[in-house]
């Protein structure tokens, strides 16, 4: 502490900083140089884990949709294939083709949220309105392809809730073609030769590939240190060993190289998408043990359905991890049933948790005002963070 | 990537738990696709540092560390570390079972990310860890005296805060059942009486 004599404490209060959510950093500074951050975490606590526990399967579904709304479908498919892997169920194809359409639309408007919020904290705040419009088209394609189905229970355990609507192959394509291309190279000419952007960036932010792996980094932070660790190719789960693509990586571990690969990771999951188009099968989406038939006369059909929403599925007793490669690194989920439609405990390993943790080690000999550009370039957020 | 010389999980198990006495891991099985290694408390930090620096394992992440609290049985919170090796691709779970007022080596040495994760367990379970740098309190504020993520505590709280006419101001009452029935203002004796 009392390493710098000149040395001063600065509290930068509970706000919603960098576009991540409520978080308090005490900061202490030898005239503008960072010597040491104490991040302070918890404005957005839910008591998530102790809710779930208390709530059958398909209603926490409801639940950690919210953990993080910037990024939809990322946390509920790390906590349903959890519970597949307890439950033993296997999956439709075209389901598995839907979650992974759904997944990389929403990793692409993550991405795209990032880099703007990167891009207002280096002083560009065009690229806001350029992206909000994005947003708009996003969310209006993601209700009309779910057909109107509340986006946390479209993907639920034995598959997809409904089939996808009937013309949203071309809605997709036509979202893919049309709209992105122009947004992305809009974005690209307003950021990647930017001067003011790239003096910002470069070289700020620095973090070694070996720190990087024993702090806990995963997804782009990683990638941007030059780490080939990525859960898609790795350990694919759902479709992604089908599909052909392969691994952006940058060496440089700095703000700007994060932005790169963001840019990168959303071309990837465009043609990752235009080729599940091209092969998307035809069959079921609901696992038959998970489906209910809507049929008012039968009464039998009518009582399990009762039973099914009312009681819960029962989930086998035992633990299980799994992970997805969510648009912020590994978020992963820890289940725990001692065989009862509750869970007995849940356990969520959020990806930004150990990033905050490591800003110290991040911005230390830094600028004061490169703190927030940090900051919002490892993409956190705290509501995923706090849980 | 490197491929590993043990094809399976069950040969790579056999491996580690050969490089430590018998006691130190007691258990060693897959559960669902999962190595799970049974580790002593005391032996909790040298066998980290043996899959953190050995050649073959190389698990350089920590990925998660959780706890579970189990109030029948006698050593009621079980800690359960989830270790990945990006070079090997590779995952295990570390479990380490231990009580109330008996402290567990602190890992924050070996993986420094740790630091958090052990903060959290103490503050929502009451787990005490033995030479941790900083044992603040994470996500709750200062002033809480509960440890809300054990079995015992009740999901609603154990005080409800109700307003009391006769002090003018808001009074915290403890519930008197353990489970809550929720009434929607209706008292279903009244009709009894």
């Amino acid at each position: 502490m009392t390493d710098f004599e000149d040395s001063y404490f600065m509290n930068i209060a509970p706000e919603p900083a960098a576009g991540i959510g409520m978080c308090r950093l005490v900061v202490q500074l030898d005239g503008e140089k960072v010597c040491r951050i104490d991040p302070h975490i918890g404005f957005s606590h839910r008591g998530m884990e102790k809710l779930i526990e208390e709530h059958h399967l398909l209603q926490n579904l409801v639940f950690i949709d919210k953990l993080n709304r910037q990024a939809p479908f990322s946390c509920v498919h790390a906590f349903v294939l959890a519970a597949e892997k307890l439950l033993n169920v296997k999956v439709p194809k075209r389901a598995s083709y839907i979650r992974v359409i759904l997944s990389e639309i929403g990793r692409i408007l993550s991405h795209l949220r990032a880099t703007a919020n990167l891009a207002a904290e280096t002083g560009t705040d065009v690229v806001y309105p350029v992206v909000r419009k994005t947003f708009a088209s996003a969310y209006e394609l993601i209700d009309r392809v779910c057909q109107f189905c509340p986006v946390s229970t479209f993907i639920r355990p034995g598959g997809v809730k409904n089939d996808i609507a009937p013309q949203s192959e071309e809605l997709i394509f036509d979202w893919l073609t049309k709209q992105l291309p122009l947004v992305l190279t809009e974005i690209e000419e307003l950021l990647t030769e930017n001067r003011i952007f790239k003096s910002r960036t470069e070289g700020i932010g620095m973090i070694d590939p070996q720190s990087a792996v024993s702090a806990g980094f995963s997804g782009v932070n990683l990638r941007a240190c030059g780490i080939q660790w990525d859960l898609r190719i790795c350990e694919p789960y759902e479709i992604y060993n089908e599909l052909s693509f392969d691994m952006p990586l940058k060496t440089q571990g700095d703000c700007y190289a994060r932005y790169l690969l963001r840019i990168f990771e959303i071309y990837q999951s465009m043609s990752l998408i235009r080729q599940i188009l091209e092969s998307m099968p035809e069959g079921d989406v609901l696992a038959s043990d998970f489906s209910i038939k809507e049929d008012p006369d039968s009464l039998t059909e009518l009582s399990r359905r009762f039973e099914f929403y009312g009681k819960g599925i029962v989930l086998p007793a035992g633990e299980v991890y799994a992970a997805t490669e969510s648009p912020l690194g590994e978020f992963g989920v820890f289940l725990v049933s001692q065989g009862g439609e509750k869970p007995y405990r849940c356990h969520f390993r959020s990806a930004g948790f150990p990033v905050i943790q490591a800003l110290d080690k991040l911005t230390a000999g830094y600028d004061l005002a490169d703190v927030r550009v940090i900051l919002s370039s490892l993409n956190i957020i705290t509501t995923e963070t706090d849980r | 990537m490197v491929v590993s010389v043990y094809k399976t999980q069950e040969e790579f198990g056999q491996f580690i738990s050969l490089h430590f006495a018998k006691q130190d891991i007691p258990e060693c099985h897959v559960d669902h696709g999962m190595l799970t290694l049974y580790v002593l408390r005391a032996a909790i930090v040298r066998v980290m540092l043996f899959l953190r620096d050995d050649p073959a394992c190389r698990f350089t992440q920590l990925t998660d560390v959780c706890c579970v609290h189990y109030p029948d049985k006698q050593d009621c919170f079980v800690l359960i570390y989830h270790l990945l090796s990006p070079l090997m691709k590779r995952r295990l779970k570390l479990i380490v079972s231990t009580q109330e007022d008996v402290p567990v080596l602190s890992v924050a040495k070996v993986f420094e990310n740790a630091a958090w994760y052990e903060r959290e367990i103490r503050e929502m379970f009451g787990v005490s860890f033995e030479g941790h740098p900083d044992l603040r309190r994470l996500l709750l504020y200062d002033e809480i005296g509960f440890y809300p993520l054990r079995k015992t505590f009740p999901v609603q709280g154990k005080d409800r805060l109700v307003y009391d006419e006769a002090k003018e101001k808001c009074v915290y009452v403890r519930r008197e059942n353990k489970k809550s029935v929720v009434n929607f203002g209706v008292d279903l004796n009244q009709d009894k009486a």
